[in-house]
């Protein structure tokens, strides 16, 4: 589905999980997270297959805080490395 | 009412697409609100939209307010009053606006983002709102609108306009929208939504005649029948509409078929469709309601995030923050605290002596209740009143500012180790501030485990009640040192607070998972002095109610018990060591043998304690007052002679064992209470015993090693 890149460099149309996903690409939302009240959450702040994203910053405490919907939103890192995105190409 | 206009720059859409004109004469209209029948209007809104503000803005009222999620905690409910408006349309109208006046019921709902939510608080909303039969339903819902994230605010508004409610948006954050490069063209928007659209600005109560001429308009329309989901929208793309599961990303195809081929995938299909005709819908609102001038610039909330935010960094600022707070509350607040003290012990007990004779009362048992009982308990309460301003108020700035969503984040990781979410740092925050709000701050957590958890590890959260101990034991122990004293003993409040995390966790709830972060972070804003006053008075006033009740009520207790002889003198005429309350303190005292501070004074000063923290002062005020009139040495001596002389010399071990078991035993009845109402009593009484259990065995265990240690 995705290329990999041997470089380290993330290249257009990679999957990633949030938590390795570089800082200031845009990204496209893969996958919504299993629990149901979490992924409500998530939607109802715009994350949604498909939606567009960038990480903004890796935050103290783990978290990733990620621009969406023209927002800042702080996901925490245990539940960034479950959610895939993917480098916009 | 006087209120400035907002800064429309049109007519606003009174009468958006679709909707009958109005020509309903505004004495009409104001004459159907009077009386009984008001109006009842709903806010609603995502959290840190301006909800809270907006209702103290129309009702005069004070909710309480704050730039982080979860702070409306509960459903305020005011009465919003106006008169001097023309608020119809009429083209020749003879109506005297002058006369027409008009009210309503305003309920200000927890903040959501969306009516599906699991969060009680977010539950709530959706129950008042939209589950509620027509007749029970508010009568307009007045959805608050984030010019700066209009997208993300559109998807309440999405789910909302598909009921059959009448809908009034308020347009929020118009400030920073335009600051951003985001204009919002508030008639271009009402056209698209179809819903009227209004521009105020509640921390400047600039907007409100607007608004209530549009609520006006919109109750006098009949129930908008509900809104079918728009067809039509744009589907999204081939990879959009297949979920892909990370670690098996060449099994996507495979997975995302099998799925669909199952009843649950199909019901996963349909709801991704209402989802996408929702998102679709508001792309298209957005689009035509917002003009963006393209501007990429970094925005200030970022900047500042790059330095608050940083992986070490960050924390060490957060340590930072807190330690500031505390000083100030300390260093600051010792000299005004110092002048209430000599008010209160010199004239204002004087005058009231004096008055009393002059009118044939001196002397007596009931000048001893007045000065020594009354006076000098609610003079201790109020002397620590500019602590608590100072506590209060940097806690206001904190939340206003944005900070404190960002402390969630950077807490996260150490709050999983407890098995809570970086959202119960939280209500934890508030419960250093008092314990009472805080408990009630839970609701916003979804989880009933994080919830119980949470209520049962906030009474270990240090709150200014015992701070205002801590610094009088501080100063009288520790002197220069007074200020590390109590910050340490917030420290050891962290500490148990980890600890009770830990047991608990690893006992009751060893096989949960821990619930994942997902917070909003608002942007900074520089926090309005008018909003930090309204918070810290409500929060001041709050304080002050719930604690002079308690102590008046505690005093008299206090005094009764100590006017009952045990042996020898009549009612009021018996020496403090030899009344029950002495007697009961003392049956009570050689539980604290072994902690080093079997004192009856002090014993009895832990039950009224148990009480209320802000009554333990007047407490031992009020029994060593009475029980050595003739004795010149201040309470701050006496303290220090009993502790010496019931740790057999080891004084600093024995204040240190007394002040652990301060801080972890129950906080006061108002927590109690509070627990009670969050989590039932079951829970509540689990919690009482396992504080006690907890802070004796610690107060012993300081009190011996510190006695080892010489």
């Amino acid at each position: 589905m995705g290329e990999v890149s041997l470089t380290g460099v993330p290249q257009p149309n990679q999957v990633l999980n949030l938590s390795s996903a570089p800082t200031g690409t845009p990204l496209t939302v893969l996958s919504t997270p299993a629990d149901p009240d979490v992924s409500a959450r998530l939607l109802a702040l715009g994350w949604r297959l498909g939606a567009q994203i960038a990480v903004v910053r890796r935050s103290g405490g783990g978290a990733r805080v990620i621009e969406l919907s023209g927002a800042r939103v702080a996901i925490g890192g245990p539940l960034a490395r479950h959610l895939a995105v993917k480098v916009v190409a | 009412m006087r209120v400035a206009q907002s800064g429309a720059k049109r007519r606003l859409p009174l009468n958006p697409v679709g909707a009958m004109p109005i020509k309903q004469c505004c004495q009409q209209g104001s004459g159907r609100m009077a009386g009984p029948d008001d109006p009842i209007v709903a806010l609603v809104g995502a959290p840190n939209v301006g909800k809270s503000t907006l209702f103290n803005a129309l009702t005069g009222s004070r909710a309480s307010v704050g730039n982080w999620p979860g702070t409306t905690v509960e459903v305020a409910r005011g009465v919003w009053r106006w008169s001097g408006l023309k608020t119809c349309d009429c083209q020749d109208c003879d109506c005297d606006p002058a006369q027409s006046r008009g009210q309503a019921t305003v309920i200000d709902l927890p903040g959501a983002y969306s009516l599906d939510s699991s969060s009680p608080d977010e539950r709530l909303t959706g129950e008042l709102v939209v589950d509620v039969p027509a007749s029970e339903a508010p009568d307009l819902v007045v959805a608050l609108v984030d010019a700066a994230h209009l997208a993300r605010s559109l998807f309440l508004v999405s789910q909302l306009r598909e009921r059959p409610r009448r809908l009034v948006l308020a347009l929020t954050m118009d400030d920073i929208a335009r600051r951003h490069g985001v204009e919002v063209d508030s008639y271009a928007l009402a056209e698209a939504v179809g819903v009227p659209v209004v521009t105020v600005d509640p921390r400047r109560r600039s907007g409100l005649e607007n608004l209530i001429r549009v609520v006006l308009e919109t109750l006098e329309r009949p129930l908008p029948p509900a809104r079918p989901r728009d067809r039509g929208g744009s589907r999204p793309a081939a990879d959009q509409g297949r979920p892909v599961d990370l670690g098996r990303s060449a099994d996507v195809e495979r997975s995302a078929d099998q799925e669909r081929s199952t009843e649950q995938g199909r019901l996963a299909d349909q709801e991704r469709s209402v989802d996408d005709e929702r998102f679709a819908w508001i792309a298209q609102a957005v689009e035509r309601g917002t003009q963006s001038s393209g501007e990429t610039r970094v925005r200030r909330s970022d900047k500042i995030d790059r330095v608050v935010m940083a992986p070490l960094l960050g924390p060490l600022i957060f340590l930072a923050v807190m330690w500031a707070v505390f000083q100030i509350t300390t260093v600051v607040a010792a000299p005004l605290q110092d002048g209430l003290d000599a008010l209160f012990s010199g004239p204002v007990a004087q005058a009231a002596a004096a008055g009393l004779r002059a009118v044939g009362l001196g002397g007596g048992w009931v000048e001893g209740l007045v000065v020594d009982g009354l006076i000098a308990g609610v003079g201790s309460l109020l002397t620590f009143v500019p602590l608590m301003t100072l506590m209060f108020i940097l806690l206001a700035l904190l939340e206003d500012s944005g900070y404190l969503a960002r402390a969630a984040v950077l807490t996260d990781r150490v709050m999983g180790w407890l098995g809570l979410p970086g959202r119960a740092f939280l209500p934890i925050v508030v419960g250093f501030g008092c314990n009472v709000p805080g408990i009630a701050a839970t609701r916003a957590l979804p989880s009933a485990r994080h919830r119980v958890l949470t209520v049962l590890l906030i009474p270990f959260t240090s709150c200014t009640a015992r701070l205002t101990v801590f610094v009088m034991l501080g100063q009288i122990f520790f002197g220069r040192w007074a200020g590390t004293a109590v910050f340490l003993t917030y420290l050891a409040s962290i500490v148990l607070v980890v600890l009770g995390g830990l047991l608990l966790r690893a006992t009751l709830w060893r096989d949960s998972p821990n619930e994942p972060l997902v917070i909003d972070l608002p942007p900074y804003q520089t926090p309005t002095l008018r909003l930090t006053a309204a918070v810290t008075w409500l929060r001041l006033k709050g304080f002050l109610q719930t604690a002079s009740g308690i102590i008046v009520a505690t005093v008299m207790v206090v005094w009764l018990l100590q006017s009952i002889p045990l042996r020898g003198g009549g009612f009021a005429q018996v020496a403090v060591q030899d009344s029950l309350y002495a007697g009961l303190a003392r049956a009570l005292s050689p539980l604290f043998d072994w902690a080093g501070f079997a004192q009856w004074q002090t014993v009895a000063a832990l039950v009224v304690g148990f009480v209320a923290k802000e009554a333990v002062i007047s407490s031992w005020a009020q029994t060593y007052a009475l029980a050595s009139q003739e004795d010149l040495w201040g309470l701050g001596e006496q303290v220090r002679l009993a502790f010496e002389s019931a740790s057999g010399g080891h004084t600093v071990a024995a204040v240190a064992a007394f002040m652990v078991f301060f801080l972890a035993y129950t906080p006061c009845v108002a927590t109690l209470a509070a627990q009670k109402r969050e989590v039932g009593w079951r829970w509540t009484g689990f919690g009482v015993v396992l504080q006690l259990g907890v802070a004796w065995v610690l107060a012993v265990a300081v009190f011996q090693i510190g006695r080892l240690l010489g």
